[in-house]
Formats: structure tokens, C-alpha cells, sequence
């Protein structure tokens, strides 16, 4: 597998989960990158060993399915402060999810 | 960070809509994925989509545009797949799609998977049609080893009953045995004969039939050892006997050289042959020795009719052939004896098989159609289980339907997870039916013909597995059409307040019910006409006085009773004796006696009036009796009077009962008139009284015509030593001593006369009760089945009632909060649940009059339309439905409006 490069959009996928928007549709309205880009780069993330992902449990889903989310490994973390230390910008990137009309 | 309490389904069309459409993108997208990427994709994106589809702040249009995003995530997936930079197809993977056995075995797995994730539903469901097919496998084994299996001898469909309604005598088989061609053999035979052992040990009493030479041949049974009769074996001075297998193991210790042996019956050596192979129980259960039917015509029985005839057909032979022969024979007899048009009409050739068992194929078909019902009504429930379980199961529903599962598959799957739910049940089913068939058997009558051929073999379990795959095609086949209409937005519309399709759910459990009530009644019904002329046949007067009546059969050994004289005496004492005994009030002694023994039939016709050509002869029951047995019996005379000492040494007198008189002398007065039977031939009976009449085998028969003739004067016109001493002795007791002077009456028998046969003892009542085993046995299963049925039905109401009023739960608080009574609120649910019991009632009412001619057999003075019956039927239905909706109509009463109306968004 070709080494990840670490791009700004890695590093906002990864400050917004650190941030504790964990589910992928969070991370799109918080994030505002395009719709398209997230979940792929969350599939990489994932497969290089950089997130992993859980299900929801039942009783919080309740009626409904119950939704993935994604949390920072080890590696993670690191790679979140490498990319902190390349994107200063990052630390104020996230703020409250985007309301769209 | 998501907020996730108490979800809900967007109630906007738009947003439903909304939703549908980026369900449908996810939908398409998934196929593009690759495919061990599926799963996980399509559930991920639907749970976000759906979370996000209620959020106020998500419009619409971006839902949508968020739903292509997954088509980008797909096509993602898929080129970095082909580029390598994720894992590949598993090998042996195929592309296409899982092939058919594939998505079988996947739906097993899903199936076995969702039961462990829902115990309780699976514990009641398994329950429910473990007990279904335990009962239904029961039954049918009873069924199979009756009536289905062919007899265990040598091409059993070849043979047959010559003549069934014909009782034969030994006159009338010599006529006929030459005369038929149509067989290899012929064989007549009477069942129930008893005689005296003499063994080292005591007198014991052996039973099993008396046969003519050719029976063996008839029946082809393989021997254990030895040979079965052949011809001379019934010719006058034959003392050959043949052994049942039973006896020979159980008695005479399995010795391989028996052959030879003699055993003293009746007080004369008679010499075993052979030994019967186990097939030949089968015919008669319990037999211990088979007994030549001596053919003498110098005997006093020569014309005593008390056989049955049957036969081997002739290898190629039909039975129409075989008919036709019969009929020309009955023709010749016609001519010769100048009998008129009717005699032998309807005579005909049967299958043995139908014979034997033919008196026992209506109840086993009744239990079997009941039985049946029942399993369709726990099936019912099932059915219901499984539709109200599929709502709380949408998730499931949704990843399946957001895999591209059509509606077809999504049928097959529910059917995959009945049908392994059935198969499971199977098991413990099957255990269940090894028990109740024990239950069942037990209650049947003894006699029953071939119960001991009854058993839990390959055949029913074969019959189980099939009846549960069919059970689980029939439990999940509404359950799985409602699947496959399923969208993926009814997927995610748990709850459903108002959307149509969970009303039609509702609407279709509601049907389910309808027809278990419907079937409940019928069971019901059903059983209650068994009960009631279960009672009224209790009620009937046997004729006689059963209570603290009590007999033994007393069976001297020949070589103490030395002459006709000393016979006599011999009794005189053994009753002076007996009525020694404390507890005893009187004592009296007949040949054959009510509810015991049967047999002695003989023709009957007025002195001088031989049968005239058009007038079939009378058939009787010829019974000598002691002079005190009226008064003992408790059997009234009508008219005339009893035998007293009057009558020893003087003419010949007999009393009738009032059946012959109605039959012989209607309008005249039978006193005076002197009749004849074919038993005593040359002697002329004058009448001295009429008796009243007696139920002679069964309290629902018709009273058979009898004579009585005093024992005091037997001796004189029958060969004493040719005729049969064994009596049965009838003993009055008083009050509340029936049963316990058993002991004090053999003993006081064995004091008399340490040889002879004491057995059989039994009490009237008892021995009445014993005959009522088959309808008894009839009645309470069928009240098992209907018991069962009104549990269940109350199960499914139940059931239903408790979701309904959780569904409406919220209009229910609104409706209170506007004023609505509590009262009010809980009589709504009740008055639901009646409507449902209601119109079941009318089905199964319909459903009872369209079966009332086939049950009117198994009825006794009871109508099958009877109304009491069935106003009690539908009571008990509606009662029910009350009883079951209680609860659930409780908990609508306990709604509180603020949390009901609080739920909503």
C-alpha cells in the first residue's frame, strides 16, 4: 500500500474526529469538505490502521440502524500531531457543524 | 454531537420522500461496491442517511446530495480494489452473486442467528409448534398402526372376509368350505374362547380363538416351531393345539422341544403342535393357545352361530369373482330351503384388514381431523408471532432490502426461518408423541384391533418431519408475502402510527385470529356433543341393577362333576357357599353374563312356525340361568313368571325377554306360547315369563332378544359332557362391599373346591365402565384438543389486543385527555376483542354445520345442531376473548395522556 500522504483534508478528517464528530455525516457538516472526499478518505484512514470504526449500540440506536463511527488509534494520534505541527491552521478548522437550510 | 434520544421516522411527506430517494441512491450504489465491502457500505450509509432524514436542519435536497456521495464511496471502494490497495474477492468468491444453495444456507444462518437473538420469542414459538406436532405425530401413529399398515401375513391383500354380516355355524361352514373355488384356503374362526388349564402349578385360565383346520393356511403365519393345523385338525376326537410365541416364552419357559407336550384344558390332554409365530397376535391380541373348532354335527353347538369366515384368494382371482361365487352360493341355498329374495342380500367379500379394523377407522379419523385442527390453529399463532416480530425487525429488513434484496428473496427468507423454527420444533415434537402415545393407548380399549402394532416407528417420524416442513411453509407463508411487498421505507417506518401498510398488518393478524377462534369453536362444539352423549349413554338403564353387583367366571375341573346330577349339586352348594360369605345377599349363576361375555347365538322361531319362506329367522342370545338370577340381577319381570323348584323334572319352560316378545308375538300375550332354538332343536320351550330387557354389550347398543333357560333343566336335553361348565357366577353384595369381597369369595370358592378355575373378577359397574372405554377415550381426547385450542385462541387474542392498544397508544391519550373515561377507554378494548371472537364464532359456526353429518356417528341421543352446544360454544368463545383482552384494555385504562402525547415530536 502507497504510504499516506498527509494532506490537509487527512488532517481535518482526523482533528474532527478528535474533536468528537465521530460519524461520517458529522464530519461532512463540520468539516466542510466536499461530500464526495470524506468517506473515501475515511476508507484509507481506516485500511492504513490510522482510525477504526465501531457500530452504534442497540439501545442508543434504538428504532433506528444503528450508525458506524470512527475513533483515532494509537498511530492516530500521532499522525493528528504530525499533521497539527504541518497545518497550524487545523486547531481552529472545526468549528459547530455548518447549519444548512 | 448527534442527539440520540427517542428517534423518529420524519412524518413530512417531502421528507419521506426525501429519504425514499437517497435510500434508493444507497440502494444502487451498493452494487457498485465490491462485494465483501457490501454489508458494511450499505449499512453505514443507510443508518446516516436515516439519522439524518429527521434532523430539522437537514434539507431535503442535501440529503440527496449526501446519498450520491455513497455512489462516489462505492466507485471508490471498487477502483482501489482493482488497483490493489484493498483485498481483493476472497478466493472462490463468485462475482454474480450467491447461487441459490448460497442464500439458502446464508438464510439459515440469518435465521439461526435471529432466534438466538430473541429467546423468548423463539422459547414460545418452538413451544408451541413442538406441541402441535408432538400431537398431530401421535395421532397419526395411531392411525398408521390401525388402520394404515398392512396385516403382517403373507400378501395380506389377498385376504378377505367371506360374508362379513354373517355369524356362521359349523352347519352352515361344512355347506359352504366345498363350495368355494375362488380361494387357496378357507377358515372360519371365533375370537374369545377360554378354557381351563390345569397346570403343575393350579387351574389357570388360557384365551385365544377356536379356528377351523384351515386357518394357518389362510393366514400363511411363519411358525416358531412345529406346524399350524392341517387337514383332520378340527375333524370330531382332534385335541391338537397350537401355542401363541407369547405363551410359549412367558409359560413354558421357551423349551425347543414342546413339540408334543400336552396341556390338561377343559380336563382333557390335549397335544401341541407348533408353535405361532408373534404375526399371529396381531389377529388376536393376548391369545395364549389357538383351539381346534371342532366340526361335529352331533354336537350340541353344531348349530349355534358364533363364527366368522375368511380367506386367501386364489393367486389372479378378483374379488369380484369371489363375490359373484358367494352370491351363487347364497342362491342355491335359496332354492333349497325355499328361502325368500332378502336372505343374503348385500353379501359380499371384504379385505380382512377393513374388517378387523373397520369399527375403529371412524373414531381414529375424527381424533385425526381434530388433531388437525389444532395444529392449524397453533400454527395460527406462530403465523402471528412471526408478523408481529418482523415489525421490531427493521433494521435487518433494511440492510437486506439496501442489498438489493427484491421481494421474492425477502419471502424466501422468512419462509427459510419458519420452516427452521418447524424443523427444530421436530425434535422436541417427537419426544412429546412418544409419551402421549403411551397416554393415548392407554386410554383405548384393550381390545382394540392391532393397538399393540402401535408405535413411534420410521413411518411417523417421516410423518413429522413432514408435517413440520409443511408447518413451517404454512407459519410463515403470510408472514413472508407481507415481506416481500415490503419497501424500504415500510422497512424503516417502525411504529407506524398511520402508515397504511402497518394497519393492513394489523388488519391481517386480526384475520389470523378470527379463523383460531373460528376452529376453536368447531373443536369446541365438537367436543361438547361428545360429552353430552357421553352422559346421556351413562344415564341409559342397562336393565339390570349394576350397583354392588359384582362376578367371577368359576370353572370346575371336568373330573369333579361326574354327571348331569352331580353338576347340579355342585353349584347348589358352591352358591349355598357363597352366600355364606359376609357382605353377600344372594347368588346366582348364567352362562354368558352382561357386559362380559358374549356369544350362544341362536335362531329363534315359534313352535310349528319353522321360519316361513318370507319371514328371516329371529337371532337370540341363548342364556341358561339358576332360578334365583332375576332376583339377583335385579331384572324385572313384565309379565308371567321366574323359574323355581317347580320346574326340575317337568317340561321345558323359558322366559324371554320383552325383545323376542315384541319380535315373536307382537300383540299376544307370550305366556303359554312355546318357541323353539336351533340349540335345543328337538325341544319346544313353553313360556313362562317375560323378562325386561338387558343392554347386553354396550349401554348406546340396541337391546338383543334373549332366552333364559333354567340350568335345573339342561341336563336333560344336553350332552352334559359336551357342553361347556363354566359359569359365571353373579353375586349381590351389599351396600358399599362390592369390590372388597373379592378375597372372602375366592377363598370361599377355593374351600369348596380347591380345583376349580377362579377368575375374571369384576365388578358390574366396572365392567360396564370398561365398555364405554372407546367413546370415553374419544371424548377425552377430543376435549384435550378443544381445551387446547381455547388456550391458544386466547394466546392469539391476546396477543393481538396488546399490540393494538400499544400502537394506539397515543390516540388513546389524546382521547383521554379530551374527556374520555378510563371505563370507557377499557370497554373499547373489550368490545375490539369481541368483535374479533365474534366473527370467528360465525365462521366456525358455518364451519359446524358443514361437518354436522360426519360427527352424527359418534352421537348418542344428541343432535349434531344441538343448540345448547353451540350457544355454549360461542359463549365460551366470546368469554374468552373478554378474559384475554383484559389486561391489555387495563393497560390502555393506565395511559397517562402527558406521556403519550409527550412522545410526540
Amino acid at each position: 500500500m502507497p504510504k499516506l500522504r498527509l494532506t490537509f483534508t487527512t488532517g481535518v478528517v482526523l482533528q474532527s474526529i478528535a474533536q468528537g464528530y465521530r460519524y461520517g455525516f458529522d464530519i461532512m457538516d463540520v468539516s466542510g469538505l466536499p461530500d464526495g472526499t470524506v468517506y473515501p478518505a475515511l476508507r484509507r484512514l481506516e485500511d492504513a490502521g490510522i482510525l477504526v470504526s465501531e457500530w452504534e449500540d442497540e439501545e442508543t440506536a434504538g428504532k433506528r440502524p444503528a450508525r458506524c463511527y470512527y475513533a483515532l488509534t494509537a498511530d492516530g494520534e500521532q499522525m493528528l500531531a504530525d499533521a497539527r505541527g504541518k497545518f497550524p491552521a487545523l486547531q481552529w478548522a472545526i468549528g459547530q457543524p455548518v447549519e444548512e437550510a | 454531537m448527534a442527539r440520540t434520544t427517542g428517534w423518529q421516522e420524519p412524518t413530512e411527506w417531502s421528507s419521506r420522500a426525501a429519504l425514499a430517494l437517497s435510500l434508493f441512491i444507497i440502494r444502487a450504489s451498493v452494487i457498485l461496491a465490491p462485494r465483501r465491502d457490501r454489508e458494511r457500505f450499505a449499512r453505514e450509509w443507510s443508518a446516516e442517511v436515516t439519522f439524518a432524514s429527521s434532523r430539522a436542519q437537514t434539507g431535503r435536497g442535501h440529503l440527496i446530495r449526501r446519498a450520491r456521495a455513497a455512489l462516489r464511496d462505492a466507485l471508490t471502494l471498487r477502483t482501489r480494489q482493482a488497483r490493489g490497495e484493498r483485498p481483493g474477492p476472497l478466493p472462490g468468491d463468485k462475482e454474480p452473486g450467491p447461487q441459490l444453495l448460497e442464500q439458502l444456507l446464508q438464510d439459515v444462518r440469518f435465521g439461526l442467528r435471529s432466534l438466538r437473538k430473541s429467546p423468548s420469542f423463539a422459547a414460545i414459538a418452538l413451544l408451541t409448534t413442538a406441541l402441535g406436532i408432538g400431537a398431530t405425530t401421535t395421532i397419526f401413529s395411531l392411525v398408521d398402526g390401525v388402520l394404515l399398515k398392512p396385516l403382517p401375513y403373507r400378501e395380506p391383500d389377498r385376504l378377505v372376509t367371506i360374508w362379513p354380516a354373517q355369524y356362521f355355524s359349523s352347519a352352515l361352514f361344512d355347506r359352504i368350505e366345498p363350495a368355494l373355488d375362488a380361494y387357496d384356503s378357507v377358515a372360519a374362526y371365533g375370537l374369545g374362547w377360554e378354557f381351563n388349564w390345569l397346570a403343575d402349578d393350579g387351574a389357570q385360565r388360557l384365551r385365544g380363538p377356536r379356528t377351523t383346520a384351515g386357518f394357518f393356511d389362510v393366514l400363511d403365519v411363519p411358525m416358531t416351531l412345529g406346524r399350524g393345523f392341517g387337514d383332520g385338525d378340527d375333524a370330531p376326537g382332534s385335541r391338537n393345539i397350537v401355542v401363541t410365541e407369547r405363551f410359549w416364552r412367558e409359560r413354558l419357559g421357551s423349551r425347543p422341544d414342546i413339540i408334543g407336550d400336552t396341556l390338561r384344558l377343559d380336563g382333557e390332554e390335549h397335544t401341541i403342535i407348533g408353535v405361532g409365530g408373534p404375526a399371529l397376535s396381531a389377529f388376536h391380541p393376548n391369545a395364549d393357545v389357538v383351539m381346534p373348532w371342532i366340526l361335529d354335527s352331533a354336537s350340541a353347538t353344531y348349530n349355534s352361530q358364533d363364527m366368522k369366515l375368511i380367506g386367501r384368494l386364489r393367486a389372479g382371482a378378483t374379488t369380484e369373482a369371489a363375490v359373484s361365487e358367494l352370491e351363487t352360493f347364497i342362491d342355491g341355498l335359496r332354492v333349497e330351503f325355499e328361502l325368500s329374495d332378502d336372505y343374503g342380500q348385500g353379501a359380499t367379500v371384504v379385505p380382512l384388514r377393513d374388517f378387523l379394523v373397520g369399527d375403529s377407522r371412524p373414531m381414529l379419523l375424527l381424533l385425526f381431523g381434530a388433531v388437525g385442527l389444532t395444529l392449524l390453529i397453533a400454527s395460527a399463532n406462530v403465523a402471528n408471532l412471526l408478523l408481529a416480530r418482523a415489525l421490531s425487525r427493521q433494521r435487518e429488513i433494511a440492510v437486506r432490502v439496501a442489498l438489493g434484496a427484491r421481494g421474492g428473496r425477502l419471502a424466501r427468507q422468512v419462509l427459510t426461518e419458519s420452516t427452521l423454527l418447524a424443523a427444530l420444533s421436530a425434535i422436541p415434537g417427537l419426544a412429546l408423541a412418544y409419551f402421549a402415545l403411551q397416554f393415548v393407548v392407554s386410554l383405548l380399549p384393550a381390545d382394540t384391533p392391532r393397538l399393540a402394532d402401535v408405535s413411534i416407528d420410521t413411518t411417523a417420524m417421516l410423518f413429522s418431519v413432514g408435517v413440520a416442513l409443511a408447518t413451517g411453509w404454512i407459519v410463515g407463508v403470510i408472514p413472508a408475502v407481507q415481506a416481500a411487498r415490503s419497501d424500504v421505507r415500510d422497512a424503516l417506518s417502525a411504529g407506524g402510527r398511520s402508515g397504511s401498510d402497518s394497519a393492513g398488518r394489523q388488519r391481517l393478524r386480526r384475520t389470523v385470529v378470527l379463523a383460531e377462534v373460528a376452529l376453536a369453536v368447531t373443536l369446541v362444539a365438537g367436543a361438547g356433543l361428545l360429552v353430552k352423549s357421553f352422559l346421556r349413554v351413562t344415564q341409559v338403564d342397562p336393565g339390570f341393577q349394576p350397583e354392588g353387583l359384582v362376578t367371577f367366571s368359576l370353572d370346575p375341573a371336568r373330573e369333579t362333576l361326574g354327571s348331569a346330577a352331580e353338576g347340579r349339586d355342585y353349584y347348589r352348594r358352591m352358591h349355598e357357599r357363597l352366600r355364606a360369605v359376609p357382605g353377600v345377599s344372594d347368588v346366582s349363576s348364567v352362562w354368558k353374563l352382561a357386559f362380559t361375555e358374549d356369544g350362544g347365538i341362536n335362531g329363534l322361531w315359534e313352535h310349528g312356525h319353522m321360519p316361513a319362506p318370507d319371514e328371516p329367522m329371529e337371532l337370540v342370545r341363548w342364556r341358561p340361568v339358576t332360578d334365583s338370577h332375576f332376583g339377583t340381577t335385579g331384572m324385572r319381570l313384565q309379565l308371567g313368571r321366574a323359574f323355581d323348584e317347580r320346574d326340575i323334572g317337568a317340561d321345558p319352560v323359558g322366559v324371554i325377554s320383552q325383545a323376542t316378545a315384541d319380535a315373536l308375538f307382537a300383540g299376544r300375550d307370550p305366556i303359554g306360547q312355546s318357541i323353539v332354538t336351533t340349540m335345543e332343536r328337538e325341544t319346544p320351550v313353553r313360556v313362562v315369563g317375560v323378562v325386561e330387557d338387558l343392554k347386553l354389550a354396550g349401554l348406546d347398543e340396541a337391546s338383543p332378544a334373549v332366552v333364559y333357560r333354567p340350568y335345573s333343566q339342561l341336563d336333560e336335553v344336553i350332552d352334559f359332557f359336551d357342553f361347556p361348565q363354566t359359569r359365571w357366577v353373579v353375586v349381590r353384595t351389599q351396600a358399599g362391599s362390592g369390590a372388597a369381597t373379592a378375597a372372602s369369595l375366592r377363598s370361599a370358592v377355593a374351600d369348596e373346591d380347591p380345583t376349580a378355575l377362579y377368575a375374571d373378577f369384576v365388578t358390574m359397574p366396572a365392567a360396564i365402565s370398561n365398555s364405554l372405554a372407546a367413546r370415553r377415550a374419544t371424548m377425552m381426547l377430543l376435549a384435550l384438543f378443544a381445551i387446547s385450542a381455547i388456550a391458544l385462541g386466547a394466546v392469539g387474542i391476546y396477543g393481538v389486543m396488546a399490540y393494538a392498544v400499544r400502537q394506539r397508544a397515543k390516540d388513546i391519550g389524546i382521547r383521554v385527555a379530551l374527556g374520555a373515561t378510563r371505563d370507557r377507554v377499557v370497554r373499547e378494548v373489550i368490545v375490539d376483542a369481541v368483535k374479533v371472537a365474534a366473527g370467528g364464532v360465525l365462521l366456525g359456526l358455518a364451519l359446524t354445520y358443514a361437518a354436522a353429518s360426519s360427527v352424527q356417528q359418534f352421537l348418542f341421543e344428541v343432535d349434531t345442531l344441538d343448540p345448547a352446544i353451540l350457544a355454549a360454544a360461542a359463549a365460551a368463545a366470546i368469554a374468552i376473548a373478554v378474559t384475554a383482552s383484559i389486561v391489555p384494555a387495563w393497560r390502555a385504562a393506565q395511559v397517562d395522556p402527558a406521556t403519550a402525547l409527550g412522545s410526540a415530536d
